[in-house]
């Protein structure tokens, strides 16, 4: 059983948080000092009674009570009975998106922030479980997806929102919807070979000066200005267009940008595969197109049959839930169980944990990034390699490894205060900071309420409000009737309440309640 | 030597398919053994035994007499079975047919949609080890095909060649191409939305015209715009290469389209499909074009109409042989619809109209294979090339031979027996031995009849077919010999006792000195003995246990026939005057004992069964058990009980009280009905037939019309719909088994039916119980296995049911002899005391065994009948009575009196020599049939365990024995016996 | 065993005449060595002992029973998880549709008990589960309690052959059904085809069964089957996802003083506890998720319904739906309802004891204790955290998933 907190840390959770609320969080606290019983600042490294000092946004000291000075006029959260845990790092995902695909089989032009929905609920679910930096990925569903962005889950624009704008295409070496494991390959290839034709067309056409005309005709007279003006010679591993440096890049059809940017290393890829034979296939087009050392897979499926391409590759991967692959064996026809994560780790492939499957369905089920790996761990992977797999390892391929996934000096001030041994079921998170402001405080969630008790703001979930609303409503016109059986209930439920605290440290929803109603 | 060796490797086979070690590690030598290897390179064949000698993924070499180094694996599948090159398809829709939108794509690369990672078990198991696959189909030009291993090495070295050939068609396969549209581009809005342009082709005409663009394009002629701007540029760099074209053609006339194609642009031509093509072979033969024919079969779906007008179009069932005929060079593949696991039946299709076999398998195995330029690596067994390999049951192209195991790159992939393929049934079955064909020119059945030649299936360790020529299920070894029979009877031996001069109590449990797997048993089962009648060397008055067991028994399950199978008693006492009389005193306790029984027996017919809960019952029992303490229930009681029962049910549902309840019947029968519901019997079958059969009835009456199901094997080996009518108290069913009609009359009482089961052959009556009085709602019929568990399992008692007295331990195996089910030995020799005994058992109804009857042949008139068989005591011979040099054979002289007689070793291991010992009494004019009977049957009688062991007969244990010559007859020698339908090895 | 030794046995045998175990049940004897012992029905035991003989439970203490047995050391122990709800049937197959009230079937007849779904099960911890007719039916038959595993024979899994009666309330049972016009043309013109009807025919159902009671006349073998909910013998598991069904099912209760009611799929029964607490129902969860919503009729499941029906006394049992995700299964459901506020014993009893209770079968499985059927399930952490793993499983003594092995 865990260490039960008594009710002097329950009080003083009341009282932490009654602190914020006249202190405001609102205010924008641009120093911060978290105490905290422990602060796990790494897998595997840990400060008893620790302090995280964050000044504007930036962890500046990290070490145990009296060794850092605190600044005096630094807003304190947190207390003994909190374990400090860097922020969750989700590195990729399709959720809060309306749809995860466009139509069109190469659309590296698309650009993910013109579908993120800052209060899309997904962003709201990411917070409340933890995750402070997301990678918002197109679906698997495309040829070559657009654009996509890194976000942390607050803001009220998507401005706000960004970390990382422009960011990494997405790929897909697993046929889209419509198209055969063949097709899917050759469209891949086509993309990149009608992309080599168009620059080759517009050197040539430069060189015999045919270029003048239809420059005249897109820009009417007006002049490229910088760097838009200048031409410059194509760089890349894989292939290159001799003269490129003739056309200035501001003449380049601005659908091929992106793939160009790709080609010379300069962009990110998010390579999708749903089965292990796309594996190599992803990797050769990688290879042959030169982005081979900005590629990432995104493994799916029984893609763990190719655990040992994928550790020749030398690349990272992000592998997809469900963690526990199972297949039936065709001549015994039993069921056999494979541990993706253990495999992989066995095989030595550093890889993320992702807590969506790629269907960008914004309902978290229990596909939820801690969640994920505790399962990871309960399959036999070492709790070290789990926690990085959600937190350092996840920076490091988003090219974050400066900012996030630990708690150490300079990187931002991602921290959360949770109410005990992280990844277990009996932990909540009580406090996300988020570049050292108060993002989320567990006794003033809302919605939580809903997802407690189905008690939901009315119009949200459409569909889901027809049967949930009606019902609930129903509920309420039942519960005044029966006021006083109620109170005689939540009495007793008191009671028990105070019974059950002995064994265990559930969390306190009936306080959560109460501040509730006294808000409502 | 090859008949010990034969089954090992299948045997090893366990759930997954299993490499030799020394294989596995891909550097060792591995020697693979078979009676026959097919190279198919220039049609060799080595017969009598021939070795493959494999190293790492390589053939090494191969040859009749090799020699075979140390450090070499060796892996011998016997003498009857059969390898050859592992099976080349010659087209495929492996891949998904899902082709582009263009009319023809010429770069489309079926490498690319190969999945490295699948398992191909379905095709492994039909010996099927390289295919061609093409990225798509229903297009003129559908894309570049590979040939790509079906197991084996690492993905990447799968693939064999590729591209391997133009996947093309110019019949209704290219025209299934859809209107080409592109989807515009948001963006940009310049981009209207476009309109879907037509493609060609849709007629044969169509087709050779946009072939004829493409080709004139792709060899820098005028540009091919219709499709699209890659179609020529890729065609180009394929037709330098040369790579072989195959183009799908259904009849002559779409045939010489094509051959006028390839004249015209040089192309390497191969017609596929040309099922209706046969016209064309002089042609396609003097442009050197080779064909991929497909037999017009489609065993999944139901066969279709052909058209009745004149240009309707016919297969000819001799095309292929027209091809081969005309010099074509031909590969089969399986025809569209059908599935690749046909392979071997398409060629056996083809070789319809008088292809020789030789070229019907070369079109399976190495034509193909030189068509698409991958013959160096598989298509033949020759040193150097891939070691892929298919062992045989029989010649690959023979009706009937199944595969027993596949290798791809030295290992094997694939193994028969394996664990059931249909997962359900592998799933949690023990690894079955492999199902054995043994086909002989003498089939003893052991009861007389002999066939002359016959086979015999064994499966699931049972017999499951005797006949002249038996199925062959998948996976089967065909084995053959001279003449079978069954496996021999040692009627009473002390193998196993170990000299042990001690002597038990008849409730002792022999089966407890025993253990499976002994050497020395296995000796014994080896030289033909497969069951052995056990008992201690000291009989007493009181009775000694006798048990019969399987020496050659691989586990304790199968070690045991019958615990007890019965008791053996000394009637002659040292005191003459004494002699009999504890046995007198057992006989007088049984018949106390035998009267409980029958009251028993009595108080369950009056009571009513029911459909309850298994575990009540148990309560119940438990109960009783705690009442009748101590002493017996008195019958009384028991009927008291059934009373009750029926009191309850009609005071039902008031009672509160939860004893009551417990006793409460869930079903009360609609009064309407007795007839709707399962019944299940088992009865004697008549003469000439022997032994005892089950029948299981479903009925549902609807106002008087009924009908349903009956089951019963000696019947018919199907189920049996019938249906008929309910008319005052009599019920009347028929029904067509699969041994012509079945008659069942009935008169219906209290869940019990008293009926008449009759067929053409013969009639029987049989007692049925109703085990419920539901119609059993449609379930999903449930694999063999567990049909049989369940019928194992059938006797769960029921709530209420009378509780039987208790067993006691000495009297129970007599009260089951004297129900037959069990054997009473009782060891006397003067004539006095043997008629006396035989009367004093004759009172208490029962028919003993006499064993030691030195002078039963003095009173052999008085016993006829009255003796279940004699065992003599030696010597078996006596003196004639005029005292002559001349001697009488006792056996055959208390055989021909009409008085069983077995041969029995009072030996532990002599038991081997039993087969010399009956093979010596007919030296002695004892009849062959008749010693064969004594060894096997009528042994296997006097144990009443006739209903397992004696004689060849479906159903019963497969305990078979091979020799090389007509056993007794001649001097013939054991080869190979099974026990329980898997060998006895050494 | 050696000739010597068999000699010996002979003799040993005779010396003492009495008879000795079988051979070949060695297998079946394990001692456990647990940091925890989960009883479930009393307090858990630390360093603990759990003695298995013969597929039974011996002996559960503190100190070493010792017997000489092969020792198995693991963190925890609990008993093997029960599901009252897997959904483990033939379709279509195994629901007679002909009658609304098929209830005299038992769903054991149209099983296939190699479907692979019962050794998932036993894999991941559920040893015994509630197997019921699909909800196709507005009565559709009686429940059979099975082991998970052992030979597929209904009589060596069966643990309860008619362990509960199995209705259904809701969209489901009217699904398909729809009124004829002019006339009827299908099957499916026929009632019921809205809630009303289902709810109708249900009350007919046990209305019938009364009115038998005092008219012998009007007894079938129907009605018999009802007798025995009504009279307590076998509890009635009605499938009531929404407030609407389950207030259905509360007033069927009242109406006909049913002694034994089982809610399941109930997923919004903690919108009207009070309703629930009154019918002396007790309620089996569908699977929990972080998101709520989903199951049938899109019913609201809320993290801590578990909680917050057990705080007002109820008897919940919880279930896995045999999901194929080992997030999902039962396993992992205590935990998902752990992090929702629901105390740890009240989390075990609800895979454990309560379901055992609330189909009778606990005198066989559903705690550890002497006597009881040695289903196990052997953990390497906390259980039911998702970061610890089963990694033993025993079913009557048998070692299904060995700790030894699973390492």
């Amino acid at each position: 059983m865990q260490t039960s907190p008594s009710t002097l840390f329950a009080r003083s959770v009341l009282a932490s948080s009654f602190a914020l609320l006249t202190s405001g969080l609102a205010l924008a606290a641009d120093k911060l000092v978290i105490e905290a019983g422990r602060v796990i600042t790494r897998p595997g490294h840990e400060i008893k009674n620790g302090v995280i000092v964050i000044e504007n946004g930036r962890i500046t000291k990290v070490g145990a009570q009296g060794e850092v000075d605190k600044p005096w006029d630094a807003t304190v959260i947190g207390g003994p009975q909190y374990v400090a845990f860097p922020g969750f790092v989700e590195a990729q995902t399709s959720r809060g998106l309306d749809r995860p695909n466009e139509n069109i089989d190469v659309a590296p032009f698309l650009d993910i922030r013109d579908s993120i929905d800052p209060i899309n609920f997904a962003y709201e679910d990411y917070l409340r479980h933890g995750v402070t930096t997301l990678n918002v990925q197109q679906g698997g569903n495309c040829v070559i997806g657009g654009r996509g962005m890194v976000v942390r889950p607050v803001g009220m624009t998507v401005d706000e929102m960004a970390v990382r704008t422009d960011y990494a295409l997405k790929l897909s070496a697993s046929p889209k919807a419509g198209k055969s494991a063949a097709t899917q390959a050759m469209a891949l290839r086509r993309a990149f070979e009608e992309l080599r034709k168009r620059l080759e067309k517009q050197v040539q056409d430069k060189r015999d000066g045919k270029a003048r005309d239809k420059r005249e005709a897109l820009f009417q007279g007006r002049e490229l200005e910088g760097d838009k003006a200048k031409g410059r010679a194509m760089e890349g591993k894989g292939w290159r267009v001799d003269g490129l440096e003739l056309v200035p890049r501001g003449e380049l059809d601005e659908k091929d940008l992106q793939l160009l940017e790709l080609v010379e290393g300069k962009r990110d890829a998010y390579v999708w595969c749903a089965a292990a034979m796309d594996v190599r296939k992803a990797l050769d087009l990688a290879k042959e197109n030169g982005f081979l050392e900005r590629t990432t897979l995104v493994l799916a499926g029984d893609c763990w049959k190719a655990a040992d391409v994928v550790a020749a590759s030398g690349r990272p991967a992000i592998l997809i839930p469900p963690l526990l692959h199972v297949e039936t064996e065709p001549i015994t026809g039993k069921e056999v169980e494979t541990p993706v994560a253990k495999v992989f780790a066995e095989k030595g492939v550093k890889f993320a944990i992702a807590s969506e499957t790629g269907q960008a369905s914004s309902l978290p089920s229990h596909h939820v990034l801690w969640y994920q790996a505790a399962l990871a761990i309960g399959q036999g992977l070492p709790r070290e390699r789990a926690i990085a797999a959600v937190t350092t390892v996840p920076a490091e391929i988003l090219g974050l490894r400066d900012r996030v996934g630990s708690l150490e000096e300079g990187k931002d001030g991602n921290v959360l205060l949770l109410d005990g041994e992280p990844l277990s079921v009996r932990t909540h998170v009580q406090f996300v900071v988020i570049e050292g402001k108060t993002a989320y405080d567990r006794s003033k969630d809302i919605r939580l309420k809903h997802l407690l008790e189905g008690k939901e703001p009315p119009g949200t979930q459409a569909g889901a409000a027809d049967f949930g609303a009606a019902g609930a409503g129903k509920a309420d016109a039942k519960k005044d009737a029966l006021k006083q059986d109620e109170a005689a209930e939540r009495k007793a439920g008191e009671e028990q309440r105070k019974a059950d605290e002995k064994q265990s440290s559930g969390p306190h929803f009936s306080d959560a309640d109460a501040a509730g109603e006294e808000r409502g | 030597m090859y008949a010990l060796l034969s089954l090992l490797p299948l045997v090893t086979a366990s759930g997954a398919p299993v490499a030799p070690a020394a294989a596995a590690d891909g550097r060792g030598l591995v020697a693979i053994r078979a009676g026959t290897v097919l190279v198919v390179k220039e049609g060799v064949v080595l017969e009598g035994g021939a070795t493959v000698l494999v190293r790492g993924s390589k053939i090494a070499a191969v040859g009749k007499d090799l020699l075979i180094p140390g450090d070499a694996t060796v892996v011998d599948y016997g003498p009857d079975a059969v390898i050859c090159p592992g099976f080349v398809l010659a087209d495929s829709s492996l891949l998904s047919s899902f082709g582009s939108a263009r009319t023809a794509e010429p770069s489309l690369s079926a490498v690319q949609a190969f999945d490295p990672y699948a398992r191909y078990d379905w095709a492994l198991a039909e010996g099927i080890t390289s295919a061609y696959v093409t990225p798509a189909r229903m297009r003129l030009i559908a894309g570049q095909a590979a040939i790509v291993k079906l197991a084996g090495g690492p993905e990447v070295e799968r693939i064999v060649r590729a591209p391997a050939a133009v996947h093309a068609a110019i019949n209704a396969e290219a025209r299934g191409a859809p209107g080409y549209w592109e989807p515009p581009i948001p963006p940009t809005s310049d981009v209207g939305l476009g309109v879907a342009q037509r493609q060609l082709p849709r007629t044969l005409i169509g087709a050779t015209v946009a072939l004829r663009e493409l080709l004139v394009a792709a060899r820098g002629g005028a540009p091919a715009a219709d499709f699209g701007p890659y179609a020529a540029m890729d065609l180009g760099a394929l037709v330098q290469q040369r790579v072989p074209w195959l183009v799908s053609v259904s009849d002559a006339a779409e045939a010489r389209a094509a051959l006028a194609l390839s004249a015209d642009f040089g192309l390497n031509l191969v017609l596929n499909d040309a099922t209706f093509a046969g016209d064309a072979a002089d042609e396609i033969a003097a442009r050197g074009a080779a064909v991929v024919y497909k037999p017009s079969f489609n065993p999944d779906a139901s066969l279709f109409n052909r058209g009745k007008s004149v240009d309707a179009q016919w297969p000819e069932p001799d095309t292929a042989a027209r091809f081969a005929r005309a010099g074509v060079r031909l590969a089969v593949a399986p025809g569209a619809g059908a599935s690749p696991r046909d392979l071997r039946f398409a060629a056996f299709l083809a070789r319809r109209g008088g292809l020789d076999p030789a070229v019907a398998l070369r079109a399976i195995t190495l034509t193909p294979a030189e068509l698409y330029g991958v013959a160096d690596r598989v298509g033949s067994i020759e040193p150097g090339k891939d070691a892929d390999l298919v062992v045989l049951s029989g010649l690959p192209l023979e009706m009937g031979s199944s595969v027993l195991s596949t290798w791809s790159d030295g290992t094997t992939v694939w193994s028969a027996g394996a664990g059931g393929a249909d997962g359900a049934d592998g799933a949690d079955a023990p690894l079955q031995a492999q199902p054995v064909v043994i086909a002989a020119e003498e089939v003893h059945l052991g009861d007389g009849h002999v066939l002359r030649p016959g086979e015999v299936l064994l499966q699931d360790g049972k017999i499951a077919e005797i006949g002249e020529r038996v199925a062959r299920p998948r996976g089967a070894v065909v084995v053959r010999g001279a003449a079978v029979m069954p496996g021999i009877v040692d009627a009473l031996g002390f193998l196993g006792l170990e000299g042990s001069m001690r002597t038990v109590g008849s409730d002792f449990r022999l089966s407890r000195l025993l253990a499976p797997g002994d050497f020395a048993d296995r000796r014994v089962a080896r030289a033909g003995v497969t069951t052995v009648g056990l008992s201690v060397r000291q009989s007493t008055p009181s009775g000694v246990p006798v048990l019969s067991y399987k020496p050659a028994a691989a586990d304790f399950d199968s070690l045991v026939l019958r615990e007890p199978t019965g008791v053996r008693l000394r009637w002659t006492d040292g005191n003459r005057a004494r002699s009999g009389a504890e046995v007198r005193d057992l006989l007088d306790k049984l018949g106390k004992y035998q009267q409980k029984w029958a009251e028993y027996e009595k108080a369950l017919a009056n009571w009513k069964p029911s459909a309850a809960k298994p575990e009540e019952a148990k309560a119940a029992e438990a109960k009783s058990d705690e009442k009748k303490d101590g002493e017996e229930k008195p019958a009384e009681e028991a009927k008291a009980e059934g009373a009750g029962d029926s009191k309850d049910e009609k005071a039902e549902g008031d009672k509160k009280d939860e004893k009551k309840d417990d006793k409460k019947k869930k079903d009360e029968p609609e009064p309407a009905d007795p007839v709707t519901g399962v019944w299940e019997g088992e009865f004697d079958l008549p003469a000439p037939l022997s032994g005892k059969a089950k029948l299981r009835l479903q009925l549902i009456n609807e106002h008087g019309k009924v009908r349903g199901s009956l089951r019963c094997d000696a019947v018919s080996e199907r189920l049996v719909q019938v249906q008929g009518t309910w008319a005052e108290k009599e019920l009347r069913l028929s029904g067509a088994g699969t041994q012509g009609p079945v008659q069942f009359a009935a008169a219906i009482g209290k869940g019990k039916m008293a009926a008449v089961l009759g067929t053409g052959a013969w009639q029987a009556d049989v007692d049925t119980e109703q085990k419920s009085k539901e119609y059993p709602v449609a379930a999903r019929p449930k694999p063999k296995k567990a049909a049989a568990a369940e019928a194992g399992d059938k006797a769960a008692p029921d709530k209420g049911k009378p509780a039987p007295p208790r067993l006691d331990e000495r009297l129970e195996p007599l009260r089951q002899a004297a129900l037959g089910k069990a054997c009473v030995i009782v060891d006397v020799n003067r004539s006095d005391e043997i008629l006396a005994c035989v009367d004093a058992f004759a009172a208490a109804g029962l028919k003993p065994v006499i064993y030691g009857a030195q002078e039963a042949w003095k009173v052999k008139d008085k016993l006829v009948g009255r003796v279940s068989g004699v065992l003599l005591e030696l010597p078996y011979r006596r003196n004639d009575p005029e005292g002559s040099v001349s001697f009488v054979n006792r056996y055959s002289e208390l055989q021909s009196a009409g008085i069983a007689v077995a041969f029995h070793s009072s030996a532990e291991e002599g038991a081997a020599d039993l087969f010399v010992r009956a093979m010596y009494m007919v030296s002695q004019g004892m009849s062959a049939g008749g010693a064969l009977r004594a060894l096997t049957s009528d042994a296997a009688r006097m144990l009443g365990v006739s209903d397992r062991v004696g004689a060849l007969r479906v159903g019963l244990d497969a305990d078979v024995v091979l020799l090389d010559a007509s056993p007794l007859a001649e001097p013939a020698r054991v080869l190979r016996a099974w026990v329980n339908g898997s060998e006895v090895l050494p | 065993m050696e000739k010597s030794t068999m000699n010996e046995a002979l003799l040993g045998v005779l010396a003492f005449g009495l008879l000795c175990a079988p051979a070949g049940a060695a297998d079946t004897n394990w001692l456990i060595k647990a940091k925890r012992v989960y009883t479930a029905d009393r307090e858990p035991i630390e360093d603990g002992w759990v003695q298995v003989g013969d597929g039974r439970i011996r002996a559960v203490s503190a100190v070493s029973p010792g017997g000489g047995f092969e020792t198995l050391e693991v963190d925890a122990v609990t008993p093997g998880l029960i599901d009252l709800s897997v959904r483990i049937d033939l379709g279509f197959d195994s629901v007679e549709q002909s009658t609304e009230t098929p209830a005299r079937l038992e769903v054991e007849n149209a099983l296939d008990l190699w479907d692979p779904r019962f050794e998932r099960e036993l894999r991941s911890g559920v040893t015994s589960v509630l197997v019921s007719p699909p909800d196709r039916a507005v009565i559709g038959g009686w429940s059979v309690a099975l082991k998970t595993g052992g030979p597929p024979t209904l009589e060596r899994r069966r643990i309860a052959g008619r362990a509960a009666l199995r209705a259904a309330i809701g969209d489901e049972p009217s699904d398909g059904n729809r009124p004829a016009f002019f006339q009827p043309d299908s099957f499916y013109n026929r009632r019921p085809t809205t809630r009303m009807g289902v709810e109708w025919v249900l009350r007919k159902a046990f209305h019938d069964a009364l009115a038998a009671r005092s008219d012998a006349a009007r007894a079938t073998s129907e009605t018999q089957v009802y007798e025995e909910v009504l009279s307590g013998k076998a509890p009635l598991i009605v499938s009531a996802s929404t407030t609407q069904d389950i207030r259905t099912a509360c007033f069927l209760q009242r109406e006909f003083k049913l002694p034994r009611l089982i809610l399941d799929a109930a997923a919004e029964a903690w919108k009207d506890p009070p309703m629930v607490v009154a019918s002396g129902a007790s309620v089996v969860l569908p699977p929990l998720t972080f998101g709520g919503r989903g199951g049938n009729d899109f019913a609201f499941h809320s993290w801590n319904s578990a909680a917050l029906l057990h705080e007002r006394g109820l008897t919940i049992a919880l279930s896995g739906h045999n999901a194929l995700e080992r997030g999902e299964r039962l396993a992992a459901q205590p935990g998902l309802a752990m992090h929702a506020g629901l105390p740890f014993d009240a989390a075990l009893a609800a895979v454990t004891i309560n379901p055992a209770r609330m189909i009778g079968i606990d005198g066989r499985v559903g705690s550890i204790a002497v006597g009881k059927d040695a289903d196990l399930v052997l953990w390497d952490g906390k259980p039911f955290e998702p970061s610890s793993r089963i990694v033993g499983v025993l079913l009557e003594g048998e070692l299904v998933l060995d700790p030894r092995t699973a390492k």
